[in-house]
This record gives C-alpha cells, structure tokens and sequence, in this order.
C-alpha cells in the first residue's frame, strides 16, 4: 500500500522544528488573525482562499493541529457569504468517517467567521502532483472506494457535492484516509430542481452542466469522481481545457460525440450541437487510461458515462467488481 | 397559486374588501400570518399573567430568558404580521417555501431557547432574518443582505448582525430535509384547516424565476418603496 520511500512527511524532531519555524514567521509578519476566542495558536497562514483565509493552528487544550478556515466578511451588504451557510450546516448534518470533522464555529470581532476543522496532511491535488501520483493499484482502489463510500453517504441523505475535484479531497496520511472536504457548493437535490449556478471546475464539470442544463442529480458527482479516477491513475487531468466549450469537445473527442441513441435528450438539450462541434469517433478510455485493470477500465467507463441516466449510482459503483481485493477490514478500522 | 376561480369552486363567495392582488400572494403567508398572531398573543398574555403574578407578590418583572433580544426593538412596529411578511415577498423575490423554512427556524429557535418568546417585540426582526437566511439555503439567486435589510426596515448592519445571532443561536443547524419540510407544510395545512380554509400549501421546492434580476444588486440599482422603519 504506502511504501517507505513514498513517506515524505519527516521525522517527528524536524515536525516539531518546522512547526516552531512557522509559529515565529507567523508573529513575525504579523499575520495571526484573533483567534484567541477560538484557543488556538496560530501557526502559519496555508493558503489564501476564495472567502479569507486558511489557518495551520494548534489547539491550546488538546494541542492537536486544526485548521482554521476564516471567512472574512468584507461585504456589508452580502452578510454570510451563503456558500459559506451552506457549508457549514451541511457538514453538522453529515457524519462519516471519509467527511472531514468540522469541530466547532466561532466568531471574532463580529466580522470573521471562524471554521475550525480537523487537520489532514494534504490533499488529492498535492499528492498527485507533488508525490508521482498513487503508483501502486490498491492504494488508488482503497481511495476511490472510500470517496465513493463518502459520496454514497451524501447521495442517501440527498445531498450532492457539486464541486468534487482533487484539491477538496483530504488525506490522512498515517491513516491511509481519504476526508471529502469543501462543500461550498454542496445543496439538497429534489427530482424538480433546476440549478442556476455555474457549479465545480469545469475539468470535472459533468458534460450535461457544460451543455447548460440547470435540471440535473446525483449522476454529477460520480462524473467528477471518474475525472479524479482517471487521474489518479494517469498522473493528469483526463480532459485540461480553458473554457466549457473547449472541455466539452475535449470530451466528446474522447467519448464520441454523442447522439439521441447514445444520449436520449441530447437534441433538446443541445439543439446546436452538430453545428458547434463535429461528429467526433469515441477514441476510448483504454486510449488514455492504460494503466487499468480491465475492471477498474470498465467502472470508469460506468462513471464517465455521457448520458447521465445511464451513470452508475455511488452506491452501485462500490458493489462493482473492482473493489472485489479491497482490503475491507483495514477501512472499517478508519 | 390561489386564484379566484379556485375560491369560488370551494363555494365561497370573494369578499369585498380582499383584492386580486391578495389572492395572488402564495397561500403560505396566510397561514403563516395567523399562526404568528395567534403565537405573538399568547406569549404576550403569558408575560401579562406572569407579571400580574409577580406584581402580587412584589417581586419585580418578569425574567425572560435573553437569547433573542437582539432582536428585540424598544416598541413593536406599526406594520402587522401579515403586510410585513407580504412585504418581503413581494420585494424580495424568494420563493413560497424559505416562509415555510423560516418559519421551521423560528420553531427551532423557540425549541432551541425555550425561555425566550416571540413576541411583538422581536417577530418583524426573526421573520425578515429568518426567511433571508431561508433564502440562501434554499435559491441559487437570492438577493442581498442590503436589499432585505430595506424590504425589513433595519440598517445593513443590523441585519448582519442578526443573522449572525440567528445562525449562531441555531447552531449552524439551518439544513432543512424534504422530510421535515414536507412535516412543517403539513402541519400549516392542518392549520388551514382550522382556520377554515382546507387547502395546500405551496411545497415546491424550486426558486421562483428570477430572469430579469441579477444575482445581487446595490440599493441605487434597484430602489423599493421606503419602508416603515421597525425601530422607532
């Protein structure tokens, strides 16, 4: 599964040394947010997102490491940012050992709101770029298996992700746990509903939001999880493009561009498409996914499925054969 | 939609004084208004008995626990429950159902806080907060915090502050499944019962359309009537 020479985290002596580095840079640049309501030290700034920014910290009580993500609101006239609600009280709702914990919320200077999470290592997006991708089999098994179980998890209690892609999945990695994370975006689905947002990265965007759909389910979510698949397992994005219309035509190029009998509704759903993209021969997955046990090559084929009611569910894509070696009892261990 | 071809096939004839445009409001703020009223007076008859109570043995006011009086104006508003909650929807554009999961805030609240009562004092504040915050669970277009704050007669600040409270009060608990929301539409239409009036309630769960309306606006883009302020 995890070799030793694939284990890049260090030694705990040069751990805790990096960690008093980053405690001094931080108090240096003067960049510690107030969270002394929160009893936490902070330890470095990790990233600078969307809504604020993300906080390595220390808790003062149990002196385990969280991170702290820490919403600005700069707007007045915006309030809580509604992705920001929406997250916040999706992950209350939801309990599973492959969601990441959110611990507790708090509030400092009536302006920040403070998300203190669980800390993990890093993410699906780091590990792939930073360490060679997951070269050996099962350890691409055991995670898409446990983001499945995740995805499932959600999909029972109606809720979709709508943003599943390499950075918002989170690993453990002593553990050998994989934790969805970033449900920003995430909302419950009703057979009626139609989105009007432009949702997730339009590389593992389903093909039926980039032909503007608003009326769609849970089939989204595992055309995103066989994007991360087949990257895990070719080291790179399956289909890179810098527009919707682009990755639409990266995908047809791959899939074939589809037709009423290969995707029922497509006409309607796309009355120009003939006139905007030609009729593309499906190269195949096996083309670009070489390194895939025939069965792993199959359930891909289920989950980047063109026509989304012919998509495999979560819950079936972790019945199939592929999973058949996982090593079963480790993950109930988690 | 409630028309008046549907009131006069229940063998009721219009009454003078309701308007077409009335009957064009969704059916659940109706029914909302008047479980409000009903809820407003009887908590406030409590605090009345209480205090009488209190008066006859000499032992000060009445101690209502404090977890909504942020929301809590010095006098209550002049506009009544039912032209309030009229108000927020014409001007805001939500959909029929963030009444109906506002309303199952409220009721969280109440459950949450049991010492703390809605009264006149607080209602106006916890509805417009309530079915705001409704709003950006529930549609993908929503107005702004701003917007709302004019349709509610508060300042943007308040407003933000309040729903800040609302949120930290519920506890971030503000998911709320089709389940429990088709309970809720079900326990209004019993009430519709009550009152006489046996009909459904609007349950979709789908925003209204909102072509011509950009996702937020300031208030110079899109001016409302001024609206009666709630704090005196």
């Amino acid at each position: 599964m995890w070799n030793e020479e694939s284990d890049w985290i260090g030694s705990f002596d040069s751990q805790l040394a990096r960690l008093a580095e980053c405690r001094m840079c931080s108090r240096d640049r003067g960049e510690r947010p107030d969270a002394t309501g929160m009893d936490l030290e902070v330890l470095e700034v990790a990233e600078e997102g969307s809504y604020g920014r993300v906080f390595r910290c220390l808790d003062i009580h149990t002196g385990a490491l969280v991170t702290m993500k820490q919403i600005t609101m700069v707007r007045l006239s915006q309030g809580v940012p509604a992705p920001i609600i929406r997250e916040v009280s999706l992950l209350k709702e939801l309990h599973h050992a492959n969601i990441v914990k959110l611990l507790r919320v708090g509030l400092t200077e009536n302006r920040y709101v403070n998300l203190v999470f669980e800390h993990l290592d890093y993410d699906l997006h780091h590990f792939i770029v930073n360490r060679g991708y997951p070269k050996d089999a099962l350890t691409v098994k055991s995670f898409m298996y446990q983001i499945l179980s995740a995805v499932a998890y959600c999909h029972s209690l109606k809720v979709l992700h709508r943003d599943l892609k390499p950075s918002n999945v989170l690993i453990d990695h002593s553990k050998r746990l994989i934790k969805l994370a970033d449900f920003r975006l995430a909302g419950e689905f009703a057979d009626d509903l139609l989105y009007t947002e432009k949702l997730g990265t339009s590389w593992y965007r389903a093909p039926e939001i980039l032909c503007d759909s608003r009326q769609y389910s849970t089939q989204i979510d595992l055309w995103s999880v066989g994007c991360i698949f087949a990257e895990m397992v070719i080291g790179q994005p399956l289909v890179q493009a810098i527009n919707c219309r682009d990755e639409l035509e990266g995908i047809f190029k791959l899939l074939g561009t589809p037709t009423e009998e290969t995707w029922p509704g497509i006409t309607k759903l796309m009355p120009n498409l003939h006139i905007y993209y030609p009729k593309f021969d499906a190269l195949g997955l096996e083309t670009f996914v070489t390194d895939l046990e025939p069965s792993g090559l199959n359930l891909l084929s289920m989950m980047l499925c063109l026509d989304p009611s012919r998509r495999i569910s979560a819950e079936a894509a972790l019945k199939h054969a592929y999973f058949i070696d996982v090593n079963y009892v480790s993950l109930l261990l988690l | 939609m409630l028309t008046a071809g549907d009131y006069s096939n229940h063998g009721r004839p219009l009454q003078p004084e309701t308007s077409l445009a009335e009957l064009n409001l969704p059916r659940v703020l109706c029914v909302l208004s008047s479980m409000l009223e009903k809820l407003v007076a009887r908590n406030e008859k409590l605090i009345d008995i209480l205090s009488q109570e209190l008066d006859g043995l000499n032992s000060g006011s009445v101690r209502l626990g404090n977890s909504l009086n942020t929301f809590h104006g010095v006098r209550a508003p002049s506009i009544s429950i039912p032209k309030y909650l009229e108000r927020i929807y014409k001007y805001t554009n939500c959909s029929p159902s963030c009444f109906v999961v506002g309303y199952v805030y409220i009721d969280r609240l109440t459950h949450r806080h049991p010492d703390s009562l809605v009264t006149s004092l607080n209602v106006h504040r916890l509805l417009v907060t309530s079915v705001m915050v409704a709003s950006k669970m529930l549609d993908d277009e929503h107005y702004n915090n701003a917007i709302y704050a004019r349709v509610g007669g508060v300042s943007n600040a308040e407003l933000n502050k309040l729903e800040l409270e609302l949120l930290f009060l519920l506890d971030f608990r503000v998911m709320v499944s089709s389940r429990v929301f088709e309970s809720y539409c079900f326990h209004l239409e019993k009430e519709m019962v009550v009152n006489g009036t046996g009909m459904k309630i609007e349950r979709a769960l789908t925003p209204k359309a909102m072509d011509d309306l950009e996702t937020e606006i300031s208030i110079e883009d899109k001016q409302s009537p001024s609206p009666p302020q709630i704090v005196e």
